[in-house]
């Protein structure tokens, strides 16, 4: 069978399999599990696009994912903008934050460039805690009405229910999957590979690797952004807490147990450790993060290409 | 009010100044950014209560035994996690707070999420420096500052080790020719810094609550002004610890609390834009 | 000179590190399509030179004026684009990347951009295009036939062959080597030079930094002879060779 049948007889089965998985689970905790392992693909996605395929640790894409989540809500509800402007207004907001972050540390050597995003989480965390005026402090905001959206009669779909979200995050995490492969299959794709590869060796080849790097982030930012305005429609309450480093320390570390720089590690990593996490929440949570620290330095040491880039390798013995 | 204010600022500078100190000496040999050792100083907070208070021995010991465990868990931490993953490639800023997460919420599970105090032992008394007080103990904190940090450059210059742990900061490879294996100095670099800040831990746990999450705070500030003042460099930690801690203080007083640490962060994005490598760095970014 | 015929132009081009000066008040001139060689010891200051015109360093004086236009001190990347290609003296490559990989990186600037070629794609034309130009430097190099391998698993030599590959991906009117034989063997060397004279005959000027004058002197229109820094000699090969400075500080570092 040819490479490229083999691959678009996966991609069905995939699409298929994702749109009929929520019918076989009664379970309402279930399909809570599914929409949250959604949400967090879009972000794990996104941080690989900074991380996996150009080689820029960023740990504080939590904060913008809050950035994302509080523009949506505050369009939505203090401007009453429909969903959609709200969504499209978190992603523009996320986005510009990270032009203004990434624009000047990204000339910076890539050791500083952690520090930045690390520091630039932790600063997030403090704006929404302090700007009261416009964030409600660490009280948050609770009561965030689910997204109304009208199709093509005046009826508004029914996003309470949790199926129905599910599907909402299906259909951006096609967009944000098929965005994630542009990026990777085009001009700008090779000039990121030049960057993660021997950016200097790029510069010598007229690539700008500086704009690309500035473009990839804002792209990934914009996508944190779309992920935290579904979060805050879904959950239907944020606040200061619900966005802090300890997240942006889960997304890396399912970026990293799924396998950075492929399209699938984005997928099982989430799926994996969001369950993980939201099973122990009903035990102990502490046991939780602890495993958590043990698969990253885990992984790092015997894994660096995570569960993806094993199976990859080991398994069907190709190369990466 | 000035008065009180300054004496406050020496005092917070003299605790920033010992924990950055382990962590610019870590950072600037090994070039491993170790977060983990805001877990460190929380262990050595947590083991000199219990050692001091639960079991009831001098004070003094307890200290001791802070010291000695925390610097073995560093050493650990280094052998186990840090050198297999440089070795890898990888980024030990993750590693690190890998064991951050790992130490911090082990903490949890044994201590529980409450804040614990612990009793000054001795130095209750006040010390009155033109219109400020200072008690006794905190006095003696930043004496044994004062003590430490010219000590630890001078070990770094006389003594045999200290000059091996220069020759690998400034290039490991021509080091390791000479016959001086990085590895080993790595464990004794590692296990110096975390001995200090084990030190730092449990000298502060009389004055502050201190909760697992204790030092994640004072970690980032820490690393401030490691960067600030040049990685590798003691005389730029004692100037930087100087300004972030005497301006926090400043900041604090005069203006408000809230904007205090914003200060910090400032001070560290202009330093990243101005002079990358650190008022007395010599590294090239 | 004419002017036009005046592709390189350096002038009193200097660079200090601390108290040292690796390169003083250098300055020469690059003729289209001609090989020029710069010549000296370990040390004089020859991959500085190359690191100086191609915006790897800034200068501390002088300037370079590539095909009319000011360069000095410009971002490498914008030099690139001007038609100015280097290698690396410790030879850069995309190590896990296949040759081919590597050289399409090559000709990244000659592919077509913008948003809508980002979403959709770019035309089967152009895609068509791109290849041709890989498949032309693939031909050149004679690595057709390997062209899916991964470039870490040849050895030295070859890699060396691709680098220089790559950087003519970039289509350049001046092509900067340095140090392009070193870690070669023979029949690697030679496999170079018949590369390097097909470039030459498509009207690519060469620039060639190498500290083994004897490799350099058969192959070179003109040498210039770099000592601590400062022009010492330049002139044909048979001139410098019998210019009594360059013998004497060459005493000692010459291989026979």
């Amino acid at each position: 069978m040819k490479k490229g049948f083999k691959k678009g007889i996966c991609i069905s089965f995939f699409v298929i399999f994702s749109f009929f998985l929520p019918l076989f689970f009664k379970s309402v905790f279930i399909q809570h599990l599914l929409v949250l392992i959604g949400i967090n693909i879009i972000l794990v996605m996104a941080l690989d696009m900074v991380f996996g395929q150009t080689g820029l640790v960023s740990l504080g894409h939590a904060g913008f994912m809050g950035i994302g989540a509080y523009t949506c809500v505050l369009l939505v509800m203090k401007l009453k903008t429909p969903f959609l402007i709200g969504l499209i207004g978190g992603m523009v907001s996320a986005g510009l934050f990270g032009a203004l972050i990434g624009y000047p540390s990204l000339r910076l050597r890539g050791h500083y460039f952690v520090i930045i995003t690390f520091i630039c989480g932790i600063i997030f965390t403090l704006l929404f805690t302090n700007l009261i005026i416009i964030t409600n402090g660490p009280m948050g905001i609770p009561g965030i009405p689910p997204p109304e959206i009208r199709l093509f009669g005046t009826q508004p779909i029914d996003l309470k229910s949790k199926i129905n979200y599910y599907y909402l995050v299906l259909i951006f995490i096609f967009i944000v999957i098929y965005i994630k492969y542009r990026c990777k299959n085009s001009k700008m794709g090779r000039a990121l590979l030049a960057v993660r590869e021997d950016e200097d060796l790029g510069k010598s080849l007229g690539i700008h690797t500086h704009a690309y790097k500035v473009g990839i982030f804002i792209i990934s930012t914009a996508f944190a952004g779309l992920a935290g305005a579904l979060y805050a429609h879904y959950i239907r309450f944020i606040g200061p807490e619900s966005f802090t480093m300890l997240h942006s320390f889960y997304f890396f570390v399912m970026n990293l147990v799924g396998g950075c720089g492929t399209m699938v590690g984005p997928i099982i990593g989430p799926m994996l450790l969001t369950v993980i996490d939201e099973v122990s929440q009903l035990f102990r949570p502490e046991v939780a993060r602890i495993l958590f620290g043990l698969a990253l330095i885990l992984m790092i040491i015997y894994m660096p290409k995570g569960i993806a880039g094993f199976v990859r390798q080991h398994i069907f013995k190709r190369e990466i | 009010m000035f008065s009180q204010i300054l004496l406050n600022g020496i005092f917070t500078s003299a605790i920033y100044c010992l924990i950055a100190l382990g962590l610019t000496l870590i950072l600037g040999v090994m070039d491993i950014a170790d977060f983990a050792q805001a877990g460190l100083y929380m262990v050595g907070a947590f083991l000199t209560f219990i050692v001091f208070e639960i079991w009831g021995l001098n004070f003094l010991v307890s200290v001791c035994i802070a010291i000695v465990v925390v610097s073995f868990v560093g050493i650990v931490n280094n052998i186990v996690v840090y050198q297999p993953a440089m070795r890898r490639g990888a980024n030990s800023l993750i590693a690190a707070l890998g064991i951050l997460l790992i130490i911090q919420n082990l903490a949890l599970l044994v201590f529980g999420a409450d804040y614990q105090t612990l009793q000054l032992p001795f130095g209750q008394g006040n010390v009155q420096i033109f219109n400020g007080t200072i008690t006794l103990y905190k006095s003696m904190i930043v004496l044994i500052v004062c003590v430490l940090v010219p000590a630890v450059s001078l070990f770094l210059k006389k003594t045999k080790i200290g000059r091996a742990i220069r020759a690998v900061s400034q290039n490991k490879e021509g080091a390791s020719i000479v016959g001086i294996g990085s590895g080993k100095v790595s464990v004794i670099t590692f296990g110096i810094g975390s001995a200090i800040v084990g030190l730092t831990g449990a000298l502060v746990s009389p004055i502050y609550a201190f909760d697992a999450h204790f030092g994640s705070h004072i970690i980032v500030k820490a690393f401030t002004i490691a960067i600030f003042g040049g990685l590798g460099s003691i005389p730029g930690t004692v100037v930087g610890a100087l300004i972030i801690g005497i301006g926090e203080n400043m900041v604090a007083g005069y203006v408000s609390t809230e904007y205090s640490s914003l200060m910090t962060f400032v001070l560290l994005i202009l330093i990243l834009f101005i002079r990358p490598q650190g008022i007395f760095g010599r590294k090239a970014i | 000179m004419e002017d036009s015929e005046r592709i390189l132009i350096v002038q009193n081009l200097s660079k200090r590190f601390g108290g040292f000066d690796a390169v003083s008040d250098f300055s020469f001139e690059l003729k289209k399509g001609e090989i020029l060689g710069l010549v000296g010891s370990n040390g004089a200051g020859k991959t500085t030179v190359f690191n100086l015109i191609t915006g790897f360093l800034n200068s501390d004086q002088g300037k370079v004026i590539f095909r009319g236009r000011n360069i000095t001190n410009l971002v490498q990347h914008k030099i690139a684009r001007l038609g100015l290609a280097r290698t690396f003296q410790l030879n850069r490559l995309f190590l896990s990347l296949t040759v081919e990989e590597n050289i399409r990186i090559g000709c990244h600037q000659y592919e077509k951009g913008g948003i809508r070629r980002f979403l959709f794609g770019s035309p089967k034309r152009e895609q068509e295009e791109l290849e041709e130009s890989v498949n032309a430097v693939l031909e050149l190099l004679g690595l057709n036939s390997q062209r899916k391998k991964v470039a870490d698993d040849f050895p030295y030599g070859t890699q060396k062959l691709l680098g220089i590959g790559v950087a003519l991906g970039a289509r350049p009117t001046l092509l900067l080597l340095d140090e392009p034989f070193a870690g070669m063997n023979p029949v690697e060397a030679e496999r170079c030079i018949s590369l390097l004279c097909q470039v030459l005959e498509r009207g690519t000027t060469i620039f060639i930094v190498d500290h083994n004058m004897r490799a350099v002197m058969g192959f070179c229109d003109r040498i210039i002879v770099l000592n601590f820094g400062k022009k010492i000699a330049e002139g044909r090969p048979e001139e410098i060779q019998e210019n009594p400075e360059v013998v004497t500080s060459y005493l000692g570092s010459m291989t026979c």
